[in-house]
């Protein structure tokens, strides 16, 4: 499908310059969300999906963290050039964030209806009267009963998935292209879990808008992503359509991952937990940054860092080892079939 | 809300009561003879005095509950005794300086409101920039001089040698005005009093002699709103909804008035009303150096001659203004915050 | 919008404070003269007033009959009388025990009624009803009839000790009989009777400020005091200070009225323009009670003080100053002596450690031992205390009479340090016992005051020097325990001080020496007993006799029995300054003015 990219990164490099040394949370990282389409984005703590979701907005601390290098082409213009007043005009706008802990992220002391408003006056053209009326509505479409009196509500009265739903209201308030949603769901229960992706999805068809979501749980990533790109240590190692992603993962890591969750068929007595952890962003290890835990490390990984590359169609790895992983895969297959 | 405030003005009685038996408790401590020494200033008066008939003569042995009774039923009056310090009644005495207090304290409350909340926004949207270090050099120059080092200073500089603003509250010839029969002192301050008597030669007078005091005062607690509000505004700023104000497009000007700054100045009330209260109780320091006849000087000399009936009648005035300034902060936190309920 | 209304409210206030300043200069200063001390004033009423502050207001609005003369404290002027009552004009008789004032006439108080006898009759009698509580009255009193107060004199008359608050009317006219007696009115003369000559009585009448002073009697008695009748003693004696009618209001024959009053404050007192001599150079005169020298000194410096209030210790901060005058060396009638306590109470008291000759405190009679009394005053540094502390400014004294009075003289002994002399004093001490076991003591100052704190703490290391044994320690504390201190006998030697009623010798050996002094009363029976068989004696001699002569002998004897004895450590008699800009003219000093006469001076 030649679609029109929505949104085209190239190559984002994203450092913080800390005392301590040059942390590099997102290091050449490449991807395209297209219209209409949920790009999910999975990875550990602390592996740059939320920095490369901030570095889209442009809403990095800057000092200490900067935009090296890279490319983010959004509507025929490359946001790592544009300036603060052109990304507010986009902000709320074009694109909307929501986050992740819905108990801190609207502010206590203005009501409801009141932040909802602000990002519908700053960017449509109408007063105040009118902009309450399109909050109601915003309300009633995330859900939220009685939005009348809602409206005039304030965070703190409001359960966490109820402030989840405003914060969305917020975000779509203003009819965006693209909705990034960066761990959304990660602090609510799990029951209202399910009710909040269900929402997204539901109005990701009526507003006809993209959805980046940011998450390390691969079961949001099943339910809602049409491609998936799984981060490790600032970059990109497996990016492609989610069902290719869990039929047959490539990267070692991907693999990793999807063995770590207990299925509900299999009788385990332990989970196979990745070993090791992730290391520490001030101190990268040389060449591939997985090969302090990957089971297929060689000399080779150890001392040169593998670029993403296409091995099938629309299905990139970056990982010199990929043949390793097929035999161990044919191999757990063969004991399965015993078993 | 208003059940809340009436609860809080309805203990007041209370806690006053409880007050001044603790302060008079205090003062029985002391023996009678030392608290003759209000009566009894100087040897010379030893001569025709007899001691111990002048404590039969004051009740200064009388068992606790007696005195205490006595000066408690004189205040259920109106009637808060003699001040021997002042030379009038504890009501005139106190009533007398009020006003001048008072001025000062409005006064000191403006630069140090607005240049002190402002600055502390602007450092702390600064932070780390060169005007953020100027701003808090300048914070700690001004919390770390002792305020009569820096009065001195100030009367040195711009009374001593520029003879700008001379010590006092007013001069002799506006006292003429004011004193005089077509002048009418409606509040006692002199400002006030001059725009509503439409003499403006008195408004200047006042202001004059009021702005090297103010600005004594005002450095110190201007220097302190200002770190307390830079530091809670660098925390603020630092929360999730600033974030998610900035990811709705909203201008940083915005972001750091609207989002921040309510959200910043909890603490800044709080420390508000301490200085409210401190500004009110009088600054002994500075009304010995300006010559201002204010209630610091008062409460501080009574306190160290014993006039017992000025110091348990100021201890009321400030457990009053305590309780008041309290009540004030509170009600001010459940405006700022909604999730504050006062019950 | 916030912003423009801060720049709007600052350039306004900018706008004022110049066009204030301006307006400033507008006022002719040569009209006023603005005088900066510190503390304040107690009442206004004459007969109350017992303190500097309320006599230095009182001296210029009311007046007495007579006044001291130029800087003299002997010589007098007639004032609202026109003669002074000498032996030489007949206006003292009876061997002194009359004196005759004849009245001025013409002379007016300020709100117009004229000056007449029974003016001056009623305020002796007011004064004499009013006698409150540790008041100067007694100075009434003592010359006329020879008491202290008023109940003394209910007392005598009625044979009861019932209070003057008590009295019946009967039993006031009959005290009032009595009282009357003191002071008549025989045409346009007053005459004073006195029961016994008393020498000091002209000075006592010439004080300026106070007891001394004349009021309208038509209008005190409108202000609620006194009432002229024999029948109300009890009501009129004794107010509390609130209920003094004549508190806060003046009504004189002096150069100046009273403007406003507020105490601790200021005062404003505006010319007399009905007053029966020259008019006074200045329209208005300012008194600021400003406690802060750094302030007064800017306010001198500035010129917008005339004259201010310069404590020993910062004389040298004014010396250079522009357009300044000094004057220094002024004789004063004050003295600082150590006063030592015969019989110190030992039970509760902090200050004597054990309490007994064991080396871990002091026994009651300590300073009853006359060694060690000389002890402690051989061991004293006299030269370091007049040069260092006093920066010169001041003399040193040989027993409680200062000069110029009687019994004294230039070259009269005084005390000197010798360290080896105090050895051996203290080495005879308690037959030997105090030097072996030692002892530890407290002594105390009233804060506030350097001079008396230095004196304690030379005291202390010259002590310790001499024994290693002995030790001192300082303590300084509030007037309020020290009053309690001295009341309950626990002070064991402490640096006071005197200020003269009247420059008479009575006045001065009276307080250190009798055994109901204000100091010897405090000393226990010890000291009674060995004062009533001493010296007491002598003090009645010395007021009852009229000869100078005589007198001269009897005081010169106590001032040496008070020296050699070493009844207290007789320290110094400290001179006095003035501080005022060049422009003030016509200053003099005077012993006796209690602060400033704003009659004699002029700017120019």
């Amino acid at each position: 499908m030649s679609k029109e990219k929505l949104i085209d990164v190239k190559n984002l490099a994203t450092y913080f310059h800390t005392e301590e040394g040059t942390v590099k949370a997102v290091d050449g990282v490449s991807f395209e969300i297209y219209p209409g389409e949920t790009l999910g984005v999975v990875g550990e703590s602390g592996c740059g999906k939320s920095v490369t979701s901030l570095s889209i907005m442009r809403l990095i601390e800057s000092p200490p963290g900067k935009i090296e290098t890279g490319e983010i082409i959004f509507d025929n213009k490359d946001l790592t050039k544009s300036t603060q007043k052109e990304m507010r005009k986009i902000r709320g706008n074009d694109i909307s964030m929501i986050f992740q802990e819905p108990m801190t992220s609207l502010n206590p002391v203005y009501t409801v209806g009141d932040q909802i408003m602000e990002a519908i006056l700053i960017h449509k053209d109408v007063n105040k009267k009118q902009a309450r009326q399109e909050s109601i509505d915003m309300l009633t479409k995330v859900g939220i009963p009685l939005p009348e009196q809602r409206v005039d509500e304030y965070p703190h009265q409001l359960s966490g998935g109820m402030r989840q739903r405003v914060m969305i209201a917020m975000a779509l308030s203003c009819d965006p292209q693209l909705l990034i949603a960066d761990e959304p769901t990660t602090a609510l229960d799990v029951t209202i879990q399910a009710q909040i992706l269900e929402l997204m999805n539901g109005l990701k068809d009526q507003f006809g808008m993209a959805i980046m979501m940011i998450t390390h749980d691969l079961g949001v990533i099943a339910e809602v992503s049409d491609r998936v790109a799984v981060m490790y240590a600032g970059k990109i190692v497996e990016y492609t359509d989610v069902e290719t992603l869990y039929a047959n993962p490539k990267h070692p890591y991907t693999w990793g991952l999807m063995h770590s969750i207990p299925h509900i068929e299999k009788d385990v007595d332990r989970l196979q937990a990745i070993p090791g952890s992730v290391p520490n962003p001030l101190d990268f290890p040389q060449g591939c940054k997985y090969n302090t835990r990957c089971p297929f490390a060689t000399d080779k990984c150890r001392e040169v860092e593998p670029e993403i590359e296409e091995i099938e169609e629309s299905h990139q790895v970056a990982c010199w080892h990929v043949d390793k992983l097929e035999e161990a895969k044919a191999k757990e297959k063969k004991e399965k079939e015993k078993e | 809300m208003i059940n809340y405030i009436i609860r809080r003005l309805l203990i007041l009685p209370v806690i006053l009561f409880g007050v001044s038996v603790l302060v008079f408790a205090m003062l029985m401590l002391v023996g009678p003879y030392q608290r003759l020494s209000t009566y009894i200033k100087s040897p010379a008066e030893l001569k025709t005095a007899n001691l111990d008939s002048l404590v039969e003569k004051y009740g200064l042995n009388d068992p606790f509950h007696q005195q205490y009774g006595r000066w408690i039923s004189g205040v259920l009056k109106g009637d808060f005794g003699w001040s021997e310090t002042a030379g009038a009644t504890v009501t005139e005495a106190v009533l007398q300086r009020f006003p001048a207090t008072l001025e000062l304290a409005l006064l000191a409350l403006i630069p140090v409101i607005m240049g002190g909340i402002n600055l502390g926004v602007f450092s702390a949207v600064h932070h780390n920039d060169p005007w953020d270090h100027v701003t808090r050099v300048f914070s700690i120059v001004g919390w770390s001089i002792p305020t009569f080092v820096f009065g001195l200073v100030v009367l040195m500089i711009f009374y001593g040698v520029l003879g700008w603003f001379p010590p006092g509250r007013l001069s002799v010839w506006a006292s003429d005005i004011i004193r005089s029969s077509e002048f009418v002192q409606y509040t006692h301050l002199n400002i006030i009093d001059g725009l509503l008597n439409a003499n403006l030669k008195v408004v200047g007078d006042a202001i004059r002699h009021l702005v090297a005091p103010v600005f004594s005062i005002s450095i110190l607690w201007w220097a302190y709103i200002l770190r307390i509000t830079r530091s809670s505004m660098l925390e603020t700023l630092r929360k999730d909804y600033i974030r998610t104000a900035r990811s709705k497009g909203v201008k940083e000007r915005v972001v750091v008035k609207k989002h921040a700054r309510k959200n910043a100045l909890i603490p800044v009330v709080t420390v508000a009303g301490h200085m409210v209260l401190g500004l009110l109780g009088g600054l002994v320091i500075t009304e010995t150096i300006f010559g201002y006849q204010g209630l610091g000087q008062f409460f501080a000399s009574a306190a160290s001659q014993l006039d017992y009936a000025a110091v348990l009648g100021l201890a009321l005035y400030f457990g009053f203004l305590l309780i008041l300034i309290n009540l004030c902060v509170d009600v001010s936190y459940a405006i700022i915050d909604p999730r504050i309920r006062l019950e | 919008m916030k912003k423009k209304i801060g720049v709007l409210l600052l350039s306004l206030v900018l706008v004022f404070s110049l066009a204030s300043i301006v307006g400033a200069q507008e006022v002719k200063k040569e009209d006023t003269l603005t005088y900066v001390t510190i503390g304040n004033q107690n009442t206004l009423d004459p007969h109350f007033s017992y303190d500097t502050g309320s006599a230095e207001i009182i001296y210029n609005v009311y007046e007495n009959l007579i006044a001291y003369q130029g800087e003299s404290v002997t010589e007098f002027v007639p004032l609202l009388a026109t003669e002074v009552p000498s032996e030489d004009n007949g206006l003292i008789k009876d061997d002194g025990k009359s004196y005759v004032f004849p009245i001025r006439e013409g002379v007016e108080f300020s709100n117009g009624n004229p000056l007449t006898p029974e003016d001056v009759k009623y305020s002796i009698l007011r004064g004499m009803i009013n006698d409150r509580d540790g008041g100067p009255i007694w100075m009434l009193y003592e010359p006329l009839l020879g008491l202290t107060g008023l109940q003394d004199l209910v007392s005598e008359v009625l044979g009861e000790d019932i209070s003057p608050a008590d009295l019946s009317s009967e039993q006031s006219a009959e005290v009032f009989a009595e009282l009357e007696k003191v002071i008549e009115v025989n045409g346009s003369n007053v005459v004073f009777h006195l029961r016994q000559p008393y020498p000091p009585f002209l000075n006592i009448l010439a004080q300026g400020a106070s007891w001394g002073s004349v009021i309208d009697k038509e209008w005190s008695i409108e202000q609620g005091a006194w009432d002229g009748s024999p029948y109300t003693i009890a009501e009129y004696y004794n107010p509390p200070k609130e209920d003094d009618p004549l508190y806060d209001k003046m009504m004189g024959t002096g150069p100046f009225t009273l403007e406003e009053w507020e105490n601790g404050d200021h005062v404003y007192m505006k010319r007399n323009d009905n007053y029966w001599r020259r008019t006074a150079n200045f329209k208005t005169v300012v008194i600021q009670n400003i406690d802060e020298f750094s302030t007064r000194r800017l306010l001198l410096q500035r010129g917008d003080a005339d004259i201010i209030y310069v404590p020993n210790q910062f004389l040298s901060q004014v010396e250079d100053m522009d357009g300044v005058t000094i004057t220094t060396g002024i004789p004063t009638q004050q003295n600082m002596v150590g006063i030592m306590n015969w019989e110190i109470n030992t039970k509760g008291n902090d200050n004597v450690g054990s309490g007994k000759l064991d080396g871990e405190g002091v026994p009651s009679n300590f300073f009853a031992d006359k060694d060690v009394r000389m002890g402690f005053i051989k061991a004293f540094n006299y030269k370091a205390f007049i040069e260092d502390v006093r920066m010169g400014n001041s003399i040193q004294i040989g027993g409680p009479i200062v000069r110029p009075l009687l019994g004294t003289s230039e070259d009269q002994p005084v005390y000197h340090q010798d360290l080896a002399a105090a050895e051996e004093h203290f080495k005879n001490a308690f037959d030997g016992e105090l030097w072996e076991k030692g002892f530890q003591i407290t002594l105390l100052f009233n804060t506030g005051n350097s001079a008396r704190q230095t004196g304690a703490d030379i005291l202390k290391t010259y002590i310790e020097g001499i024994n290693p044994k002995f030790k001192v320690d300082v303590r300084g504390i509030q007037w309020s325990s020290y009053l309690d201190a001295l009341v309950q006998g626990n002070f064991t030697l402490g640096f006071m001080g005197w200020l003269g009623d009247f420059p008479d010798p009575h006045n001065w050996v009276t307080p250190y020496l009798a055994g109901d002094g204000t100091f010897g009363g405090y000393k226990g029976d010890l000291y009674k007993e060995w004062a009533n068989e001493t010296v007491e004696p002598l003090i009645e001699e010395g007021i009852t006799t009229v000869d100078p002569a005589k007198r001269k002998e009897i005081y010169k004897e106590l001032q040496t029995i008070a020296f050699e004895e070493g009844i207290d450590l007789w320290l110094d008699q400290p001179t006095g300054h003035n501080v005022r800009r060049t422009w003030v003219k016509g200053w003099y000093p005077n012993a006796m003015r209690p602060g400033l006469d704003a009659y004699i001076l002029d700017k120019n």
